[in-house]
């Protein structure tokens, strides 16, 4: 005991320049067996460094490195799950050709010839719209965003995104009314918006029975300007808000031909411009109720 | 051979729909689990194509609900998702195969005949009892080696007699084998291919057993 204090004494009296050296020492090997275990790491496994056998002053670090791994390995599971969808998604509307044209090709009788060809025309079509919406998402969820920001007049936007799909509701009878109040006008990117506005009107066209009818209105109120959309459809059952808004999920409502990706791409639009997207019942009834909320 | 398809994109279930009735199959074709499991419950089939991903619920708790059921029929899964994993997870829910989509018509055609074989019991994959020869795959047909013509009906009948040489085959069976739902049928079809059937082969080939229906007669 008395030995041990006698020698802690002499340590103080060691020179600086020694003491410094061993402490260079000694983290140079520390920092040797991290530099190998993180090495080891990027070949086998991305599990967390273990940062209680390393040198305090380095934790920070390990932390932060830790961090930075955990954010690309959830990105990295989060893009095979894309994938994994995405080529789900697109294999489907590639089988429907293939099957329909085989058919045509294997019978002689015209009725079954047109009928098959007028098949591969639509799930062409359904698979030009879902590679469309794959690539708005994908432009939508890169690392970074820059949207044309711009003074954009929602009233008219949506006045002319109802114009395009005006034909469509006409189709199904559905009556498609449009109500604004003043001058709306909000700082945003008009290409996102009036993606926005289309995949949301025309999802409530889809889901409207014929003879349906569907509002879409824009109003100001307290610093905020709100856009509705309403239809007179099934709705979506409330325990299902949060997952119809996740890429490649589909309600059950009979959505067959959808890609699932129209609402993830609205949700991200919002996300994108700070605005928040709630779903809700129209009435009690039943019905969606779409709003979304710009604050300006 | 009756078969349910269980898909619910319309372009698919339409274009299986319209392949396997030319290959001479009754098919009902169903979009959703719920429709698939009173289907399954009402009526025989002989073979069930499902697509894993349904609307209203997995298809592989589809899968595992008819298992539960002691069915034995043959399933054939289709999924477009080319994951190990899941085709492992449908072999093993009680799928006896699989196609990944898209999928050549001819290989759908030829899983299905080798499905059916093995549900039959028969590894072998042509039909031969007494001088007649049937290939189920070319749809050809020998009487002492000699090609016969037979329209897609008639083969389909002599195909099911073959399968069950000796058994004794109701109309309706017979019928219900060879007919989807919605579609027209005649009082005296069944008949009236039979008769055909036995110009072409010979008379004593079909026997009709007074008030139970036929039988491919295996001669000695």
């Amino acid at each position: 005991m008395k030995q041990s204090k006698t020698w802690g004494i002499a340590l103080l009296f060691l020179p600086k320049w020694f003491v410094k050296i061993c402490a260079q020492k000694r983290y140079r090997q520390e920092i040797e067996t991290l530099s190998q275990d993180i090495e080891n790491r990027i070949a086998e496994t991305l599990a967390p460094i273990d940062e209680k056998t390393a040198p305090k002053e380095i934790r920070p670090l390990i932390n932060a490195i830790n961090r930075l791994v955990s954010y690309f390995e959830d990105r990295s599971h989060h893009e095979q799950d894309f994938s994994a969808n995405a080529s789900h998604e697109l294999r489907t509307p590639l089988a429907g050709i293939r099957l329909q044209t085989e058919i045509a090709m294997s019978t002689d009788d015209p009725e079954i010839q047109q009928k098959a060809h007028q098949n591969v025309l639509i799930a062409i079509d359904q698979n030009e719209r879902l590679i469309e919406q794959l690539l708005t998402l994908a432009r939508l969820t890169a690392d970074r965003v820059d949207l044309a920001m711009e003074k954009v007049n929602l009233e008219q936007l949506s006045a002319h995104v109802i114009a395009n799909l005006m034909s469509v509701a006409d189709e199904k009878q559905i009556s498609l009314k449009l109500e604004s109040q003043g001058n709306l006008t909000l700082l945003a990117s008009e290409e996102s918006l009036s993606i926005l506005l289309h995949n949301l009107i025309r999802n409530a066209i889809y889901h409207t029975p014929e003879g349906g009818a569907i509002q879409v209105s824009a109003t100001k109120s307290k610093g905020s300007v709100v856009l509705y959309i309403m239809d007179n459809g099934p709705g979506i059952s409330p325990d299902k808000y949060d997952m119809v808004l996740e890429r490649f999920q589909k309600s059950q409502n009979n959505n067959k031909s959808g890609s699932g990706l129209g609402l993830a791409i609205v949700k991200r639009i919002c996300d994108l411009h700070h605005a928040t997207l709630t779903l809700d019942q129209a009435t009690r009834k039943g019905g969606l109720k779409v709003t979304v909320k710009f604050s300006c | 051979m009756r078969i349910l398809v269980v898909e619910d994109d319309k372009i698919i279930g339409d274009g299986l729909l319209t392949a396997l009735n030319l290959e001479g199959y009754a098919v009902d074709w169903v979009e959703d689990k719920e429709s698939a499991t009173l289907a399954f419950e009402t009526h025989e089939y002989d073979m069930l194509l499902m697509d894993i991903g349904l609307p209203d619920g997995s298809g592989l708790d589809l899968l595992a609900e008819i298992r539960a059921s002691k069915s034995e029929v043959p399933i054939l899964m289709l999924t477009a998702y080319d994951k190990t994993s899941y085709k492992v997870k449908g072999l093993d829910t009680g799928a006896d195969d699989y196609l990944i989509k898209p999928f050549k018509l001819d290989e759908l055609k030829a899983r299905i005949r080798a499905l059916h074989r093995r549900r039959e019991g028969r590894s072998q994959p042509l039909l031969k009892t007494g001088d007649i020869e049937l290939n189920p795959a070319t749809k050809n047909v020998t009487l002492k080696n000699k090609d016969i013509a037979l329209g897609p009906k008639e083969f389909a009948i002599l195909q099911l007699l073959m399968e069950k040489p000796g058994e004794v085959l109701s109309k309706q069976v017979i019928e219900d084998s060879m007919y989807g739902w919605g579609m027209e049928i005649e009082s005296n079809t069944i008949e009236v291919h039979v008769s055909k059937l036995r110009k072409k082969l010979g008379k004593g080939v079909i026997e009709t057993i007074k008030n139970m229906g036929y039988r491919f007669v295996v001669s000695s």
